[in-house]
């Protein structure tokens, strides 16, 4: 404790010097917080996609729909626990620059998600009100729907009447299981409703069906099982867990993570010689100084450690400032990317890699300090 | 004249100086050399695929796409659609009986990766008849072409060497089905050679498949060329479908991805270039300061400070050059020959002479700027002080 004040002058020897050191390593802590970050939110994304859902969508071409008549037979598949359909309408909100979409499936999708959580009764009116729309926080509160209004929107996807204005009451709101506001810009309405009201021509179809099954180890054999009942017709489908589906985009990404690793790897290294490099100069200007610590009566192994304890406070300060100032640029970015990604494990791996640092770089020079001879130190001019 | 010469001189001085504080010098290197580096290998993909993509350009191709798809992978057109269209006028006529138009319909399949492995997608091709016609630049550089109706495919170059099972000869599993591989073709290193060929037929089916995506075709200027094919097929509102040069569909898709490549990019580089800014002027600062006598003393013998100020600036700037041609040299060494594998595409990896000029070049003025902050000390500090200093 008593030595405190001893680092402290020692670190603002020299204000400029320190001063640059430290705007330094935060940038590269900023660059090693975006990056990691980014890495992690991915990797994060495919784990919080729960085992047991698969999603049955069409072989045929990306985007066309399957029959609705397909529901009852594979809800009657042995394994399949719960079913639900997925038919996406974009709308608009008052004028056409406020987009939003319309999910338009059953009662059951909010907690076969497991994503989002609404509160049971409310889901319960979503199923008893034909009209019915769960609505996210989000835009609850960018629009400040309430409870119980009634809400006009407008879809390209027309009506029978050919009217393409659609209305819906609010029965209740929903928001990420996570609980961090997420830009969810959806409403969840009944496809009971949709389908029936939208042109006849247009029915009796959806893009794709949700299904949770009971055994996840017998996903592969239940997504055959749904896949033969299409098959060699002209509906084809292709059940995928989705979690494998949401793996295999990440792992289009590629490379991302062998670049990330270079440019961070790199940036660290850079940084590592330079630390060394002034660290190395400054213990060097102070060699008279040093020594007079050490004819105070200072132990060598003392001076040393009290060498290290000064980069390593500069290297943790500064992680510290780099890694919040990354969380507080992807805050700002929430725009472009979801999720919390800032995560315990990027701060933990960001503090670690601060102490190495800290640690390689100080201990080189810190060394000489503490085989520095007191005599000839004093001595030299 | 006379101040140019005593510039030079001051700098000289300065430099024979500061090459012998190894620290410094060392620090120096490493960081820029590390900038510089990573500048080149982010810009080398957006140069890379710029310059493969762009390789084979033809004023006198075109491409029609569904209306309202910007890139080709999004667009679908109906078989009896292509039929219709192939008529239309402005397509250039072959050697043989049919026009210059051939439809083409890509999937990505998922494929084992050569280099440390894991799973990939490439894109695999499948065109109609005439499509050798429509790019003569695809040339067979051994083996044969594909027979229509049978698994047998042709490789791109590029694709060959990121492929496992892709070489002439083998077989290649595209979604369940073994394919043999009759042939590999070259494109001038264009970009087609990081893909898969085959008969558009025998591809749909396998992949079960009933639309295609596009299709590419000549045009025949003398029977008013590009104009006369976008009216002809744009007004036709049955079709819905839009006529795109090879230049705006080649555009368009350049730009799905070099936008967020750039961005990411710029923000990695431009974090690094200032790390490696601030490294390289804590070090010049410290060449300076152990300097501070001698300066000093040229300042007491007469120099004036704008001399001894241009002539550090100019010092930095020269001991920023090892470090940025270490770097550059460095990028060149690692991303010759090599491909990323990114946004669910193979990039190759281009460090061109300029790519490296501009790295060096960025590094210099890092250099001049940089300078500017040891400059000023050098000369702010009273002559009397410094001399005084022991």
């Amino acid at each position: 404790m008593k030595f405190i004040p001893l680092i402290w002058s020692g670190i603002w020897r020299k204000k400029g010097r320190t001063w640059v050191m430290l705007i330094q390593l935060i940038l590269t802590f900023i660059l090693f917080g975006l990056l990691q970050a980014v890495v992690a939110g991915i990797q994060q994304s495919v784990n919080r996609i729960p085992a047991d859902l698969l999603v049955v969508y069409s072989r045929v071409q990306a985007g066309s729909r399957i029959p609705l008549s397909l529901r009852t037979q594979i809800a009657a598949i042995e394994g399949v626990r719960e079913i639900c359909v997925q038919n996406t309408l974009p709308a608009t909100y008052q004028n056409a620059r406020q987009k939003l979409s319309v999910l338009a499936t059953d009662g059951n999708w909010i907690s076969l998600s497991r994503v989002f959580v609404a509160p049971q009764e409310q889901i319960a009116a979503l199923v008893r009100l034909r009209t019915g729309a769960l609505v996210s926080e989000d835009l609850a509160r960018k629009y400040g729907w309430k409870i119980g209004q009634n809400i006009q929107l407008e879809s390209p996807i027309l009506q029978e009447n050919g009217a393409g204005a659609w209305s819906f009451d609010v029965v209740g709101m929903f928001k990420l299981r996570d609980g961090e506001s997420d830009n969810t810009d959806f409403i969840v309405v009944n496809n009971d409703y949709v389908d029936g009201a939208r042109r006849s021509f247009e029915r009796g179809g959806v893009q794709a069906y949700y299904i949770s099954v009971s055994d996840p180890s017998k996903a592969k054999m239940i997504a055959g099982a749904v896949d033969d009942l299409s098959m060699n017709s002209d509906h084809e489908t292709k059940t995928e867990s989705m979690r494998d589906k949401t793996a295999a985009q990440v792992e289009s990404l590629g490379d991302l993570n062998f670049l990330v690793r270079i440019i961070v790897g790199s940036s660290l290294f850079a940084l590592f010689v330079s630390t060394i490099a002034l660290m190395a100069q400054g213990i060097g200007e102070r060699r008279s100084e040093l020594a007079t610590l050490k004819a105070l009566g200072f132990s060598d192994l003392l001076v040393f450690w009290l060498l290290v304890c000064e980069s390593l406070a500069i290297c943790i300060v500064s992680a510290a400032v780099g890694l919040s100032l990354a969380n507080w640029m992807i805050v700002l970015a929430r725009n472009l990317m979801s999720g919390n990604l800032m995560t315990a494990n990027v701060v933990a791996a960001g503090m670690a890699l601060s102490v190495l640092l800290a640690a390689a770089a100080a201990a080189l020079p810190a060394w000489r300090g503490k085989t520095l001879r007191v005599a000839e130190a004093l001595s030299r001019r | 004249m006379e101040f140019v010469k005593q510039v030079c001189q001051l700098t000289g001085l300065g430099l024979t100086r500061s090459l012998r504080s190894r620290a410094s010098m060392t620090s120096m290197i490493f960081c820029i050399g590390c900038a510089v580096a990573i500048l080149i290998v982010m810009f080398s993909m957006d140069t890379g695929l710029k310059a493969t993509t762009l390789k084979n350009i033809r004023s006198d191709r075109a491409f029609v796409v569904a209306a309202g798809s910007r890139i080709l992978a999004l667009s679908a057109i109906s078989r009896d659609k292509l039929a219709t269209m192939e008529g239309a006028r402005g397509i250039a006529s072959g050697a043989g009986p049919g026009k210059l138009f051939a439809p083409i319909v890509t999937v990505m399949a998922d494929v084992e990766r050569r280099r440390g492995g894991g799973r990939i997608a490439v894109p695999v091709i499948g065109v109609g008849p005439a499509y050798h016609a429509v790019y003569p630049e695809l040339k067979l550089v051994r083996g044969r072409l594909f027979q229509p109706g049978v698994h047998e495919v042709i490789v791109g170059r590029a694709a060959t060497r990121r492929v496992v099972g892709a070489e002439l000869g083998a077989t290649i599993t595209l979604k369940d089905v073994q394919w043999l591989v009759v042939g590999e073709f070259e494109q001038n290193g264009g970009s087609a050679e990081q893909a898969i060929v085959t008969d558009a037929e025998t591809l749909m089916s396998a992949f079960r498949i009933r639309v295609f995506n596009a299709a590419a075709m000549l045009v025949d200027t003398a029977d008013g060329g590009l104009g006369a094919l976008k009216a002809d097929l744009q007004a036709n509102p049955d079709l819905q479908v839009n006529v795109k040069s090879e230049q705006e569909v080649l555009n368009d898709e350049i730009r799905s991805v070099s936008g967020p490549l750039n961005f990411v990019s710029s923000v990695v580089v431009t974090f690094m270039l200032l790390g490696a800014a601030l490294a390289a002027v804590n070090a010049m600062f410290s060449v300076i300061d152990a300097r501070g006598r001698e300066i000093a003393t040229l300042r007491a013998i007469g120099f004036s400070d704008g001399r001894i100020l241009i002539a550090v600036i100019l010092e930095m700037t020269v001991l920023v050059i090892p470090g940025a041609v270490l770097g550059a040299m460095l990028a060149f060494v690692l991303c010759s020959d090599s491909n990323v594998e990114l946004l669910g595409r193979g990039i190759p990896m281009l460090v061109t002479a300029p790519l490296m000029w501009n790295g060096i070049f960025v590094a210099l003025c890092v250099g001049l700027l940089g300078g500017i902050f040891p400059a000023l000390r050098a000369v702010k500090r009273s002559v009397a002080d410094a001399l005084g200093e022991r």
